[in-house]
């Protein structure tokens, strides 16, 4: 019975078999009043969605987003460091540094076999490294060569300390290039950068015992 | 302008066709998502999240349903996910089980209507699909067939279960005076 009214409601089913029944029926007709006027509540219960619905959709539909493909960022990285580190004009480091002959801070001469007497490159200095970042560099000399050596630091150099076995000597930006000449027919000696005018660099010499 | 138009300027991105569309459908996808959630934050989020996945997808909208369907459907499918979803689940969950007592408090309603809030109290106590057969017949005024297309389900469903809602929301309202008195005079 109240399935029958309840489709009543919508307009479904017998109407005349309906009609009769509520008139004879007191608890149907009871249940169908109130079915009608539930449904009359809840028919004027409808909402209206909020005010701005539309600028909101749209505005998270449109948005402009920074995309910028991964390809991209990576190619655009790779050109930056090439740019920085190998095609800056007046920027110059070691490893570019390949002939004595075009850059001025470089000195590189290779002693021949029969030169006299020949020392390993220093470790300090002479390794491909920028000599700015150390304090100086040292040279191993032969007992017979001490006074020489010495009588030459003592000319252009001034005498900053040492020991028995070695001295250093400080060198400013004039004096290093003559004593370096002078060295490099006995010493293996590269890469020392000349200091800035008013700079100084150390040379130590230490003393081999025969 | 009829659907196939639409549909076509929707697909090209078309900002007029997508904000007719959100003017036809507001109303009816906010009212269907607000009963059965009976939160009008929950329904805003989920109709403007329902337009956008519309129009994002629009590609994929074969047209053997109507654009309507095809939009209810998305609307109660973003709701059931967000009531899944980590952060709505014990905000919702509880709601739509009737666990908690939720203080009526949604501004839709006039706070001196007593018949609305008799029924807004009675809506609680059904379940969710009981709500959504209710809303969509007997709020929104759709008829079964119409109904049943939404709900992808067969006629004679949309009948059982619209009655079965209609008992069980008319015992929930009798518990609450709402025939009685006052309150039942027109």
């Amino acid at each position: 019975m109240k399935e029958k009214i309840s489709r009543y409601i919508n307009g479904e089913g017998n109407k005349e078999e309906i009609k009769k029944l509520l008139k004879k029926d007191k608890e149907a007709r009871e249940y169908y009043e109130q079915l009608i006027k539930m449904k009359a509540v809840l028919s004027d219960m409808k909402v209206n969605a909020l005010p701005g619905t539309e600028e909101n959709v749209l505005k998270k539909m449109h948005r402009k987003r920074f995309r910028v493909p991964y390809r991209v960022i990576s190619f655009a990285a790779i050109l930056l460091v090439l740019f920085l580190f190998l095609k800056v004009p007046g920027l110059k480091y070691d490893y570019q540094l390949e002939s004595p002959e075009t850059d001025n801070n470089v000195r590189t001469t290779i002693p021949s076999e029969n030169e006299f007497p020949y020392e390993a490159a220093p470790e300090k200095g002479f390794q491909g490294e920028s000599i700015l970042s150390h304090a100086g560099f040292e040279i191993m000399v032969e007992e017979s060569e001490k006074a020489d050596v010495i009588v030459l630091l003592a000319q252009y150099g001034e005498l900053k300390g040492g020991e028995e076995n070695f001295f250093t000597y400080t060198l400013n930006s004039k004096t290093l290039p003559v004593v370096l000449e002078k060295l490099e027919k006995s010493y293996k000696i590269s890469n020392i950068n000349i200091p800035e005018e008013e700079g100084t660099i150390t040379l130590t010499i230490k003393i081999e015992s025969p | 302008m009829d659907e196939e138009e639409i549909i076509e300027r929707l697909k090209k991105n078309d900002v007029n066709a997508q904000e007719y569309i959100i003017r036809k459908y507001k109303n009816f996808l906010f009212n269907s998502v607000f009963h059965v959630a009976q939160r009008s934050e929950v329904a805003q989020d989920v109709v403007e999240d329902t337009f956008i996945k519309c129009f994002k997808k629009i590609n994929q909208f074969d047209g053997r349903s109507s654009l309507s369907t095809w939009l209810y459907r998305i609307g109660m499918n973003t709701l059931k996910n967000m009531i899944e979803s980590e952060g709505a689940r014990n905000r919702l969950r509880d709601r739509l089980k009737w666990k908690k007592d939720v203080n009526y408090s949604e501004e839709q309603f006039k706070e001196n209507d007593k018949k609305k809030q008799i029924i807004w109290e009675g809506m609680k106590h059904i379940t969710a699909i009981e709500r959504e057969a209710i809303t969509l017949v007997d709020i929104q005024g759709l008829n079964y067939e119409e109904a049943s297309e939404l709900l992808a389900v067969s006629v004679g469903t949309v009948k059982s279960r619209l009655f079965r809602a209609r008992e069980h929301l008319r015992k929930e309202i009798l518990k609450r005076n709402f025939f009685e008195g006052e309150l039942s005079k027109e």
